[in-house]
């Protein structure tokens, strides 16, 4: 084992092994006992060295915000229920939306949107944020108070099977949607809304209606709807002016629909 | 002329060519995301170009010259004939397949997440599978290089391995062990994700298996570049090794220390505890010792050189040098890099002084130049030192070839010293675009338009190399003899058994790997808070 077959060999493996020693009583006992935050004994130094913390005591307790948004939050539980919808239960339940939104999720008036081929997750949000008054509108409210999860689910997998709109010949995006206006803090609208990516809940907008869309920007302007899970798209609407959302409303509303 | 000649060929020109192609992307880059570039940014097709740069240059770039010098080196260093040729040409042919398929995911644009893969985003499942097909493809190279030198131990029982072949096999087994962690990562937590079995993925476990991965794949890109060092360097200088078991050491001190010290990539992630942080902050600070025992065994032996070709006093040696060769060259403008670099390096690795520089372009910086500086240049060296062998015709020419390394030493510090002060300034990495007309950055304006320009001298560069190693495909014949290494001055003492042989080593590198990720890996299986749902980065509709 020793590779100068001299006692210079032996000592190096002996420096070796003490500066592992050390380097564990310094990094597992010494340091984190020093740590302004440090409590307990030596056991507990370790267990915090090693990524393990107490997950009890007063400090570490939250409570929820008085104002919460939305009850949903993208952990694994709700997407997998978002996701278990089945669209046969679906398009049964769906009948009663048929009027405002379109036999084929295509809606005939310009106020109300457009839902056939959003993903299962925008529609299980917008359902569920009805359902706890999150989001508040008289009809909507009222036709997702009875409705249960599962149900919510089944209509959700129901307008997502639906073939969606297909985008129009684009014209260039605006600045706003490809790369936003960092010196206002505005995120690309195409990194969640697309055509760039997409995020949990946030709806693809390509072929939505046009007054929809700016009924939404100015909803969430004025605070009036507030059920963006971060806030998000509250700061970006305050930040934009009047034609802005006049024109963002325009870019993604502009694709043609076959009805 | 070499064995094998068409073999090793093949690897060296599939590495160069997706060599040059990235360079293109790489100075695009620079000027897309720079002031020059005053059209409107795109940001999809940014990181489209860097996950290619990424890929090609990280997995397939650097593993195809080790591939090819292996070979070079067992057929010249070892038998004349390289064992089991068959596997070799059909491990070529993996990394090719597995690049081609991995860059058409990339160019389709649903693979945007960067060669270090970034979970919880989630490509398309080719990309994944043309780097596992390209890794898999490198296991077939290192099982013959272990292969090969077992049977000539066998048929040379009690024989000093040479040196060269020595390195080459603790290159082939660091990269075996080092290459289990991401493909640990792929196939059993990205993969499932990517094919869609599965909607969520420990980001946490996969970042900590790519850590194990990323900072050994470091020096298994930089061990060809010290092989060189050792073994060509000297004897193309006209002198001698200094000594050839200090450069045993070295070496397995490579393999050692490569592993047990990846987490000082994650010391910004809150799912490793600090201790870890701090023992593996211990031990890349080890990664000192084989660093300083290198460069003063390299400045010895080319000290030797100086001095038998008439250099006098303290420093008339360094001007007696050969510099107009061009591995002696390369060797010198390497070592300005590493040294640069290195010092940076230290910087990065200790855990406080990390955390001003974390994710800014100063790390970009400080890996373009200790690896597209100081070790692809000797790339670069290896190969003219090689053609001649490979091709039975002359270098045409020294002179250009000295240009073409002048070129990329220049333009790569133009490149990385700027890097290095807008990162001090806080200019946050992997962005695709910068606002040049907020106050809060135009200062930093300037240096990255200075650095841009740096990125074409680059690219010069590059188209240069390609040019010369063409023309050295034809011409005039001239048989360039056996290709030989450098003899050492201890060459008649006889080497310890435990460094003629590289098992305890790698027994040490495994038992080292076990202790420093044993708990940080077994830990995401009681603690399951770093469980997340993937993010597709396919483009939808």
């Amino acid at each position: 084992m020793n590779p100068f077959g001299d006692r210079l060999g032996a000592m190096g493996w002996l420096v070796a092994a003490l500066v592992v020693v050390a380097a564990f009583v310094i990094g597992f006992m010494w340091l984190p006992s020093l740590q302004a935050s440090a409590q307990g004994g030596l056991w507990d130094a370790i267990c915090r060295a090693a990524g393990i913390y107490r997950t009890s005591g007063p400090a570490l307790k939250t409570t929820l915000p008085a104002q919460v948004p939305t009850t949903v939050a993208w952990d694994v539980g709700t997407l997998r229920m978002a996701a278990s919808g089945d669209a046969q239960r679906g398009a049964t339940l769906a009948a009663g939306c048929a009027g405002c939104h379109g036999a084929k999720g295509i809606s005939p008036t310009d106020a109300f949107p457009n839902l056939a081929g959003l993903p299962a997750d925008v529609v299980y949000k917008q359902l569920d944020d009805y359902r706890t008054g999150k989001r508040q509108n008289p009809i909507m409210q009222s036709m997702a108070a009875a409705l249960s999860d599962q149900q919510i689910a089944d209509l959700a997998a129901h307008f997502a099977a639906l073939p969606a709109g297909q985008p129009g010949a684009d014209a260039m995006a605006p600045a706003l949607v490809r790369a936003g206006s960092p010196m206002r803090s505005i995120a690309p609208c195409a990194a969640c809304h697309g055509p760039l990516g997409r995020k949990e809940g946030a709806p693809p907008l390509h072929g939505q209606k046009r007054a929809y869309l700016k009924a939404q920007l100015d909803a969430f302007a004025e605070g009036t709807r507030h059920n963006d899970i971060n806030k998000q798209m509250r700061e970006v609407a305050r930040a934009l002016s009047l034609s802005e959302r006049d024109a963002l409303a325009g870019w993604y509303g502009e694709a043609q629909h076959p009805n | 002329m070499l064995a094998s000649r068409r073999l090793v060929l093949a690897h060296f020109w599939l590495a160069f060519a997706t060599f040059a192609g990235s360079v293109v992307l790489g100075a695009w880059q620079m000027w897309a995301r720079s002031p020059l570039h005053t059209g409107p940014a795109d940001a999809e097709l940014y990181y489209r170009s860097v996950t290619a740069h990424g890929t090609a240059l990280a997995y397939v770039f650097p593993t195809l010259i080790a591939m090819g010098f292996g070979y070079a080196v067992c057929v010249s260093a070892l038998d004349r004939n390289l064992r089991g040729e068959g596997f070799a040409w059909a491990g070529f042919v993996l990394v090719l397949v597995g690049a081609v398929m991995s860059m058409l995911a990339v160019g389709a644009g649903n693979s945007s997440v960067l060669y270090t893969f970034y979970p919880p985003l989630t490509a398309s499942p080719f990309y994944y599978l043309g780097i596992v097909l390209a890794v898999v493809g490198s296991w077939f190279w290192a099982g013959l290089m272990v292969y090969n030198l077992f049977k000539w131990k066998q048929e040379h029982p009690g024989e000093r391995v040479p040196l060269s072949a020595f390195a080459t096999v603790a290159t082939a087994l660091l990269w075996v062990w080092t290459s289990v962690g991401a493909a640990v990562e792929l196939l059993f937590l990205i993969l499932p994700v990517a094919i869609g079995w599965s909607t969520s993925i420990d980001a946490g476990l996969s970042r900590t298996l790519f850590s194990w991965t990323l900072h050994a794949i470091v020096y298994f890109w930089l061990l060809p570049a010290y092989i060189a060092f050792y073994t060509l360097v000297p004897r193309a200088a006209g002198g001698r090794l200094y000594s050839d078991r200090m450069a045993r050491v070295v070496f397995v001190l490579f393999l050692v220390l490569a592993m047990p010290i990846g987490i000082h990539h994650l010391f910004a992630d809150p799912h490793i505890g600090a201790g870890f942080k701090f023992l593996h902050t211990v031990f890349t600070a080890g990664v000192v010792i084989p660093t300083l025992l290198t460069v003063f065994t390299l400045t010895a032996s080319l000290e030797i050189a100086g001095r038998l070709r008439g250099g006098r006093g303290l420093l008339g040696w360094v001007a007696a040098l050969p510099w107009d060769r061009p591995i002696v060259l390369a060797t010198g403008l390497s070592l300005v890099m590493l040294g640069l670099g290195g010092a940076g390096g230290i910087i990065n690795m200790s855990y406080t002084l990390d955390s001003t520089v974390h994710n800014t372009q100063w790390i970009t910086g400080h890996f373009h130049l200790i690896f597209a500086g100081s070790v692809v240049i000797m790339y670069f060296a290896i190969a003219y030192e090689l053609w001649p062998h490979l091709t039975g015709h002359p270098l045409r020419s020294a002179k250009l070839a000295c240009l073409q390394l002048w070129l990329w030493f220049i333009g790569m510090l133009v490149v990385t010293i700027p890097w290095h002060l807008v990162g001090l300034m806080g200019q946050p990495r992997r962005m695709a675009y910068y606002d040049w007309s907020d106050p809060a950055i135009a200062a930093q304006g300037p240096l990255v338009s200075a650095s841009a320009v740096g990125g074409f001298v680059l690219l010069l560069s590059a188209v240069l190399l390609i040019v010369i190693l063409l023309r050295s495909q034809g011409g005039e014949k001239a048989d360039a003899g056996a290709l030989t290494y450098a003899r050492a001055l201890d060459d008649a003492s006889p080497v310890p058994r435990t460094l003629n042989g590289l098992g305890v080593w790698f027994g040490l590198m495994v038992a080292l790997t076990i202790i420093n990720y044993g708990y940080p890996i077994a830990q995401s299986f009681f603690l399951q808070h770093n469980t997340v749902p993937r993010q597709s980065v396919t483009i939808s509709p």
